[in-house]
């Protein structure tokens, strides 16, 4: 079995020249960062800055503010800003009454991630845009947990376990009518699910502060490696090209200078976590932004190549095999027929791509209704009919070349 | 005295303007520059007396009665659950905040569907100058 390239320790994939330079704004002081906002500014098209960039302009916008830059793209940083406060102050405001509900149930509630960065560094909402809010509680509290949220509207996203276990098996995905979503973990790491796994870090939790009121945030060295190692699941775990997301290392830099790093607390914990190779995967990354984020002396304590022998690459390579492979031959088969391709087996490649992670009963047992859609069937038993059509039209078309092409041969 | 009604009230000041979101009722609030002032006053503790008293030591040259805004957007606020009484504010208030206050008499805007004020482009179909979320014209 082949070992994904970006396993392969050295593979590294560079940031855009756009996004450096954004990161470099928001990260780096003085004149460094004076000198990537004009490069930034002289080098960008505004109209089509892509959405990674887009989640970078509200940092951007309050750099730029307090380094006085009155440029012409002010406004329209300021736009963004806005935009992202508005909709990350409905994401908090949703999620503040279900950290009250855990907290009176007694159940202990540890925000991570961007909004755990946020409440641990009272950064106001505007400036970290989130899509969802990372909640971690004890795998025993997961059933109690889930009952608090489902009562204020949160449902998990899979509709079976054995989905949610094959996308997601660290935590429950929720969401609301509104479309918030709550990520209530089990586990703090994809990487490393297991009873206990996270004791250290619930025992190490300090309190930050979310829209007023006191939460449980994890303490900086770990928030750090949460940011690191989820920041970089995509090219390590999934073979991507580029990290799907770059506010972690903005979460990372704020980290680093906002709090007191212990940096030997952090490499035994990812030791002990078999991340360290991600953390250090991550760091680089950081480096490439500001080489002075990173201390010397803390990539050489952590580990050059992977622990093949881990949980975690097991797993990765499983999914690899399984997920990606035949993912992959059913794009070929896509695109060797065309977006236009509205045959049965198009079709059902289509359909099948989309629920790689179900078994193959059940994708058939719903393509009936995935058929009636794409063909534009007001209802299933018109299926044989429409089927039938398009067979004799097949079969006409044939008749027609082969026809066609006698005639041709005759002459 | 007032305090904001947290945390279904999120607020913040943006280049001299409050915006100010619901997240309840899910509305988006601005406050003009006066409006923004009186906020940020009676956010942070000010009581409406303390607010009047730092008005009328300065010039009378706002063409808006002073005693009679602050009573209505006073009232605004804690009609639409911005504000509500009791509680001390933030304890942040400082009377310097309302020296100098000119211009147009305070207001608050309302947007009411949020949700329909997400689906705007910030980048493509925002008027420039303003930003999100007032649309461009054409």
């Amino acid at each position: 079995m082949g070992i994904p390239a970006s396993y392969r320790f050295g593979a590294h994939h560079s940031l855009k020249a756009g996004h450096l330079r954004m990161l470099k704004a928001i990260v780096c002081l003085g004149e460094e960062g004076g000198r990537a906002l004009s490069e930034w500014e002289e080098g960008v098209e505004f109209d089509e800055i892509d959405y990674l960039a887009q989640t970078l302009a509200p940092a951007l916008y309050m750099a730029a503010g307090e380094a006085g830059y009155e440029g012409p793209l002010r406004p329209r940083l300021k736009s963004l800003y806005t935009f992202f406060f508005t909709k990350t102050s409905l994401l908090l405001s949703a999620i503040a009454p279900v950290l009250e509900d855990l907290h009176r149930q007694g159940i202990d509630a540890v925000l991570m991630k961007g909004a755990g960065v946020s409440a641990a560094l009272r950064l106001p909402p505007g400036r970290r845009p989130m899509h969802d809010v990372d909640l971690l509680v004890a795998d025993t509290e997961a059933g109690r947990a889930l009952g608090i949220l489902s009562a204020r509207g949160f449902h998990p996203v899979w509709k079976t376990e054995a989905q949610r276990l094959y996308r997601s098996p660290h935590s429950y995905d929720c969401e609301n009518g509104r479309r918030h979503r709550i990520d209530l973990h089990i586990a703090a790491l994809y990487e490393h699910i297991g009873p206990g796994f996270d004791d250290g870090l619930r025992a190490r939790a300090v309190t930050g502060s979310f829209l007023g009121a006191a939460v449980r945030v994890p303490c900086p060295e770990d928030q750090l490696l949460l940011a690191l190692v989820n920041g970089v699941r995509a090219p390590l775990v999934f073979d991507e090209t580029y990290p799907d997301g770059l506010l972690w290392i903005l979460d990372a830099a704020s980290l680093i200078r906002g709090a007191t790093i212990d940096w030997g607390l952090f490499a035994a914990t990812a030791e002990s976590r078999g991340v360290s190779y991600n953390a250090r995967y991550a760091l680089r990354y950081l480096q490439s932004v500001d080489g002075g984020l990173v201390p010397a002396g803390v990539m050489e304590g952590l580990r050059e190549n992977l622990d093949y022998g881990s949980f975690y690459v097991e797993r990765a390579l499983r999914v690899h095999t399984r997920y990606h492979r035949r993912k992959r031959a059913i794009e070929r088969r896509i695109a060797s027929g065309g977006p236009r391709d509205f045959s049965p087996r198009r079709i059902w490649d289509r359909h099948r791509i989309e629920r790689l992670d179900e078994s193959f009963a059940s994708s058939l047992l719903s393509f009936p209704g995935h058929l009636k859609l794409a063909w534009g069937l007001g209802h299933v038993w018109q299926l044989p009919g429409h089927a039938l059509r398009l067979l004799l039209k097949k079969k006409e078309t044939r008749k027609c070349t082969r026809s066609t092409n006698r005639a041709s041969s005759t002459k | 005295m007032y305090e904001v009604n947290e945390p279904r009230i999120i607020h913040e000041v943006i280049e001299g303007n409050a915006v100010i979101i619901d997240g309840e009722k899910g509305l988006y609030y601005a406050l003009n520059p006066v409006g923004t002032c009186l906020f940020s006053a009676f956010a942070g503790g000010a009581s409406p007396d303390a607010v009047l008293e730092a008005l009328s030591r300065e010039v009378e040259e706002r063409g808006w009665d002073a005693g009679e805004e602050v009573a209505r957007f006073l009232a605004e606020m804690v009609r639409r659950e911005i504000l509500r009484p009791g509680g001390g504010g933030n304890g942040v208030y400082d009377p310097a905040l309302l020296s100098g206050v000119a211009g147009e008499a305070p207001t608050l805007t309302c947007f009411e569907d949020l949700q329909e004020l997400l689906l705007i482009d910030p980048i493509h179909q925002v008027d420039i100058s303003e930003g999100w979320p007032v649309e461009r014209n054409d």
